[in-house]
C-alpha cells in the first residue's frame, strides 16, 4: 500500500547511500580510462 | 564443425529456450507477459541489460575492430557508466513510481497523446530497423561456417527466438538471457586463454602487448579535440553518455528489462552492475582482436578472412589477379613474421637499437601487406559490389574455425548465437510492448480486456520478428555492422532523449512545443548528417541540445503555459483528477490509492490535484466501512444508520443525515478496530449529512491536504456542467429529498428488480441535475477540464473514454484488500 521509498536502501555494506554507490561507480571509471591510458604510454 | 559442435550449438540453445519456456508456463496476464512478475533480482536485471546490448555483431564483429584498428572504440563506451548512472537516480524511480508498462507512456503522461506517440513512433522505427541488422550478424557467421544459404539462416534464427519471445514474454527473454551470457562469457574467455596458448613459445604477453602497441593495433585512448575523429575521449564521453543516456534511459528494449525488477534498488543495482562492467568488457573483446592480430604475425592469415567471398570470386572472377594478390601478400606477411621474430628477439636481449630497427621494419612490411589486402578488398568489391566489404568482421570466427579444437568451436558458435538471439529477443519483446500498449491499446482499441492484449501482443511480437526476418534478407549492409547500428541509432537516440530531458527537467514546457521541437531538431540532424562528417556520436548530443533548446524558444514563442485559457492540450497546467463517491467513514484503501498515485504524478507533472466528490449518489451501500479487529483481525462491515427507508435508499449521500446515536454507537465500537488517533478524529466529526461526514473524516486523516475537492451536489457546478441525456433529479417526496431518474421525462425511483415508484412529475433546473453513471465523465470533464485522471482497472472499463478522449488515463496504485478501510496508524 505504501508508495515505493525513493531512497531505499542500497543493501551494500559500507555503502549505504545511493549517492556513494554513483560515486564509487564514477571513481571506477576514471580508473579505466587512466588504466587505458596508462596502457597505451606503457606500450606506444 | 563436426557432430560434437552441432550437439553443443542445437543442445544449448533449444535447451535454454525450452527450460525458460517450461519455467514461465501458464503466466497468461498481461502485466507478467509485458513486464514480467516483478520478482527479477539485480544479477538477472544486470545479465538481461546487458544481453540485450550485447548483440551477436558485439562479439563476432568487434574483435575485428581490435584486429584492425586496435582498442579505440572502446572510448565509444567511455559515457555508458556516467549516463547509467542519470538514469538510475532519475528514470528509474520515475518509472517505477508511475508504474508504466513503457517509456513513452510518461510522455503521454507528462506530455500528451502525440508526444507520447511521436516516442513511441521513433522507437518502433529505428528498433525495427535494427532488429534486421542485429539477426543479419549470425546469418553471416553460419553462412560462411557451414555453408548455408544466408536467407534460410536468418530465417532459421529469427524463427527460434521469434517462438520462444511470442510464446514466453518478458520473463521468458530475462530467463534466457540469463543463461545466454553465461555461455557467450565462458566462450570468450576460452577464446582468449586457447589464444594466449598458441602464441609462439617464450612470447609472453608483454611482449604480445608490445607487438601489437608498435604496430598501432592498442591506441586505446585518443584525446585529439578533432570533431572529424570518430572515437576519442571526448566524442565517447560527451556523445557517447548522451547515446548510452538515450538507450538505456529511453529506448523500451532496455526500459523493459530494468523495470522487470523485484523493487527500485534491484533496478538500480543491475544498472550499476553493467555500469561497471561496460568499459572491461568492450576493452577485453577489443584485446581480444588485438591479441589474434599479434598471432597472426606468427601464423599467415588469408589475405581475405570473408573465405566464402574470396573462393567465389577466385572460382568465378578474375582468379589470376587474385591469385597473384595472394602470393604479394604471402611475401609481405613473410617478410613481416621475421621482423616481428627479430623484434621480440631483441626485445628480449634488451637491445633497443636492434629493437626499434626491427619494430620500424615490421611496421613497413605490414604497409605493405596492408595496402595488398586494400587492393583485394577493392577488386572483389568490384566485382560484387553489394557483397559484404568489411572484412574485419570474418577475422573472429575464421581465427575459431581455423585455430581452436572442436567443441571449443560449438561453444563460441553457439555463443554468437546466444548473443543474437538475447538481444533480438529483448527487442523483439520491446517493439511487440510498445505497438500492443502505445499504440494499439492507447489508439486503436481502447476498450479490449487484458486477454485481448494479451494476445494482440503475441500477435505484434510476431510480426516484428517477421519484419526483421525480412529486412534481415533485403537490407543492403556495406558499412561495418556494429558501427551500422550505433549510426543508425545516434540519428534518433538524440532527439528522443531531448523529449524525456524536458519532460523531466523543464516542467513549464508543455506537449505542443516539444512536440513540434522534436521534428524540427529531426530534421536537423537529418540535415547535418548529409552535410558534415563529424563523429555520429555528436549527433546524439545535437539532437538532444536542439530538441530542449526549441522547446525553450517554442514555449517562450508561444507563452507561458496556463496563461492562455482553453489553449489546448499542452498549453494548460496539469489538472490531475480523480473521482469517488463517499465510501466509507474510514476511506476504502482505493480512495487513498487514488490520492497517493495523484500526488506522485503531481510531484513529475506540477499542475494541481482535483478530487471530483461524487457526494449526488444515493446507493448506501457506498459508504459500507469494512474494519478489522485488531488482534485478531477479523473483519466486521459497518455502516451509517438511517432514520427511514427514503433517506436509505433514495437520498442523495449529500442529504442522507447522520444519526446521532449511530455517532455515539459506533464510536464505542471503534477502539477495537482503528488506531487511538482515528477514534479521536471521528469523535470530533460533527457533520451532519453523510457526505460531510466523510468528508470530514478524510480531510482529518490528511488525505486532503493540498488537493482541491469538488463535490457533484455543488449547485453552481451543476448549473456549470453540461447537458447530458442520462441523468437524475434530485427532488422532494414523501418529506425528503430523494434522487429520482430521469425516463422519458418521467421522474422514478428504483425499488429493485422490476419494482419503480414513481415521482410525480415536477418543475426542475440544472441545480437538481447529476450525471448517470455513464454519463458522469462528460459531465465531470465539462467543468473540471482535467488533463490527468486516476482511477484502478474497474473504473476504466466502464469510463466512456470517448467522452473525453482529451484525458489521459493513469493507473491508480494496485493494492490488495481494495475495499476494506484505510485506517493504518500513521505513526
Amino acid at each position: 500500500m505504501n508508495p515505493e521509498p525513493e531512497d531505499e536502501a542500497t543493501g551494500l555494506r559500507g555503502l549505504r547511500s545511493w549517492r556513494g554507490v554513483y560515486v564509487v561507480v564514477l571513481c571506477v571509471f576514471l580508473a579505466w580510462v587512466g588504466l587505458l591510458t596508462l596502457l597505451d604510454q606503457a606500450f606506444p | 564443425m563436426n557432430a560434437l559442435d552441432y550437439t553443443i550449438l542445437v543442445g544449448t540453445l533449444v535447451g535454454i529456450a525450452a527450460f525458460a519456456l517450461w519455467q514461465t508456463r501458464g503466466r497468461a496476464d498481461l502485466s507478467s507477459y509485458l513486464r514480467g512478475r516483478g520478482q527479477s533480482g539485480w544479477l538477472a536485471i544486470g545479465l538481461s541489460v546487458m544481453a540485450t546490448q550485447a548483440s551477436a555483431i558485439t562479439f563476432l564483429s568487434t574483435p575485428g575492430q581490435g584486429y584492425e584498428s586496435g582498442l579505440g572504440f572502446v572510448q565509444n563506451y567511455f559515457g555508458a557508466p556516467l549516463a547509467l548512472i542519470v538514469v538510475a537516480a532519475v528514470f528509474v524511480p520515475i518509472y517505477r513510481r508511475l508504474k508504466v508498462y513503457t517509456a513513452y507512456e510518461y510522455l503521454g503522461i507528462r506530455f500528451d497523446r502525440k508526444t507520447r506517440l511521436l516516442g513511441a513512433g521513433f522507437f518502433l522505427l529505428q528498433r525495427g530497423l535494427g532488429a534486421g541488422i542485429t539477426i543479419y550478424a549470425p546469418a553471416i557467421v553460419l553462412s560462411t561456417v557451414l555453408g548455408w544459404r544466408l536467407d534460410a539462416t536468418i530465417v532459421c534464427s529469427g524463427l527460434l527466438v521469434v517462438a520462444y519471445t511470442v510464446l514466453g514474454g518478458c520473463d521468458a527473454v530475462t530467463l534466457t538471457q540469463k543463461y545466454q551470457i553465461g555461455v557467450i562469457f565462458c566462450g570468450m574467455v576460452a577464446a582468449f586463454a586457447v589464444l594466449l596458448s598458441r602464441l609462439p613459445q617464450g612470447m609472453t604477453f608483454s611482449d604480445a602487448l608490445a607487438v601489437a602497441g608498435g604496430l598501432r593495433k592498442i591506441d586505446a585512448v585518443d584525446y585529439s579535440l578533432s570533431p572529424d575523429r570518430r572515437y576519442t575521449v571526448w566524442s565517447g564521453t560527451l556523445g557517447g553518455m548522451f547515446l548510452a543516456l538515450s538507450y538505456f534511459g529511453t529506448d523500451q528494449s532496455q526500459v523493459q528489462r530494468y523495470l522487470g525488477g523485484s523493487s527500485l534498488r534491484e533496478s538500480r543495482l543491475g544498472l550499476m552492475f553493467n555500469a561497471l562492467l561496460k568499459i572491461p568488457m568492450q576493452a577485453f573483446i577489443l584485446l581480444l582482436g588485438s591479441l589474434i592480430f599479434v598471432f597472426y604475425q606468427f601464423e599467415r592469415p588469408p589475405v581475405y578472412f570473408n573465405q566464402a567471398a574470396w573462393n567465389y570470386q577466385v572460382a568465378h572472377g578474375d582468379g589470376t589477379r587474385l591469385r597473384a594478390l595472394e602470393a604479394r601478400f604471402n611475401a609481405a606477411h613473410d617478410e613481416g613474421r621475421t621482423h616481428v621474430e627479430a623484434w621480440v628477439a631483441a626485445r628480449h636481449s634488451g637491445d633497443a637499437s636492434a629493437e626499434a630497427a626491427a619494430r620500424a621494419a615490421s611496421l613497413s612490411a605490414l604497409a605493405r601487406a596492408e595496402a595488398v589486402r586494400g587492393e583485394t578488398r577493392s577488386v572483389l568489391h568490384r566485382a560484387d559490389p553489394l557483397g559484404a566489404t568489411n572484412d574485419s568482421d570474418y577475422v573472429f570466427i575464421t581465427f575459431i574455425l581455423d585455430h581452436l579444437p572442436h567443441g571449443l568451436i560449438g561453444v563460441l558458435v553457439t555463443a554468437f548465437f546466444a548473443a543474437a538471439l538475447s538481444s533480438k529477443a529483448g527487442e523483439l519483446n520491446a517493439l511487440g510492448s510498445t505497438t500492443t500498449v502505445d499504440i494499439y491499446r492507447h489508439l486503436i482499441r481502447g476498450e479490449g480486456d487484458d486477454r485481448s492484449y494479451l494476445a494482440a501482443s503475441k500477435v505484434f511480437t510476431a510480426l516484428w520478428g517477421a519484419v526483421a526476418v525480412g529486412f534481415a534478407l533485403y537490407a543492403h549492409l556495406s558499412e561495418n555492422l556494429i558501427q551500422a547500428v550505433n549510426i543508425l541509432g545516434s540519428i534518433f537516440y538524440g532527439v528522443v532523449l531531448g523529449l524525456f530531458l524536458v519532460a523531466f527537467f523543464l516542467r513549464w514546457i508543455g506537449g505542443t512545443a516539444v512536440f513540434w521541437a522534436a521534428l524540427a531538431a529531426q530534421a536537423l540532424v537529418f540535415v547535418l548528417y548529409r552535410e558534415l562528417s563529424i563523429s555520429y556520436l555528436w549527433y546524439n548530443l545535437i539532437g538532444c541540445a536542439a530538441c530542449m533548446g526549441f522547446s525553450v524558444l517554442l514555449q517562450a514563442a508561444m507563452g507561458p503555459r496556463g496563461s492562455i485559457p482553453g489553449g489546448g492540450r499542452g498549453m494548460s497546467a496539469p489538472v490531475i483528477c480523480f473521482g469517488q463517491q463517499p465510501c466509507g467513514f474510514f476511506p476504502r484503501r482505493f480512495l487513498a490509492a487514488k490520492v497517493f498515485t495523484a500526488r506522485r504524478l503531481r510531484e513529475q507533472l506540477g499542475g494541481e490535484i482535483v478530487f471530483f466528490y461524487h457526494d449526488s449518489d444515493h446507493d448506501p451501500r457506498e459508504t459500507r466501512t469494512t474494519l478489522r479487529q485488531i488482534g485478531t483481525g477479523e473483519a466486521a462491515v459497518l455502516n451509517f444508520t438511517f432514520e427511514n427507508k427514503l433517506q436509505r435508499k433514495f437520498s442523495p449521500l449529500y442529504a442522507k443525515r447522520v444519526v446521532r446515536a449511530w455517532h455515539d454507537n459506533t464510536l464505542r465500537q471503534l477502539p477495537a478496530y482503528v488506531p487511538r488517533c482515528w477514534v479521536d478524529a471521528f469523535r470530533a466529526v460533527e457533520a451532519t449529512t453523510v457526505a460531510d461526514f466523510c468528508l470530514e473524516m478524510y480531510r482529518k486523516m490528511g488525505l486532503l491536504e493540498g488537493i482541491r475537492v469538488v463535490r457533484s451536489s455543488d449547485p453552481d457546478f451543476r448549473i456549470r456542467a453540461c447537458e447530458v441525456s442520462d441523468f437524475f433529479v434530485d427532488v422532494p417526496y414523501g418529506g425528503e429529498l430523494v434522487r429520482a431518474r430521469c425516463v422519458d421525462g418521467a421522474l422514478q425511483l428504483h425499488e429493485g428488480g422490476d419494482s419503480f415508484i414513481s415521482v410525480p412529475a415536477t418543475p426542475f433546473t440544472k441545480s437538481q441535475v447529476s450525471p448517470s453513471r455513464d454519463s458522469r465523465l462528460k459531465w465531470m470533464q465539462s467543468v473540471l477540464h482535467c488533463t490527468h485522471y486516476v482511477a484502478g482497472a474497474g473504473e476504466q472499463a466502464y469510463l466512456r473514454r470517448e467522452d473525453a478522449p482529451e484525458i489521459q488515463y493513469v493507473n491508480r496504485d494496485t493494492i490488495d484488500r481494495s475495499d476494506e478501510a484505510y485506517c493504518e496508524d500513521p505513526s
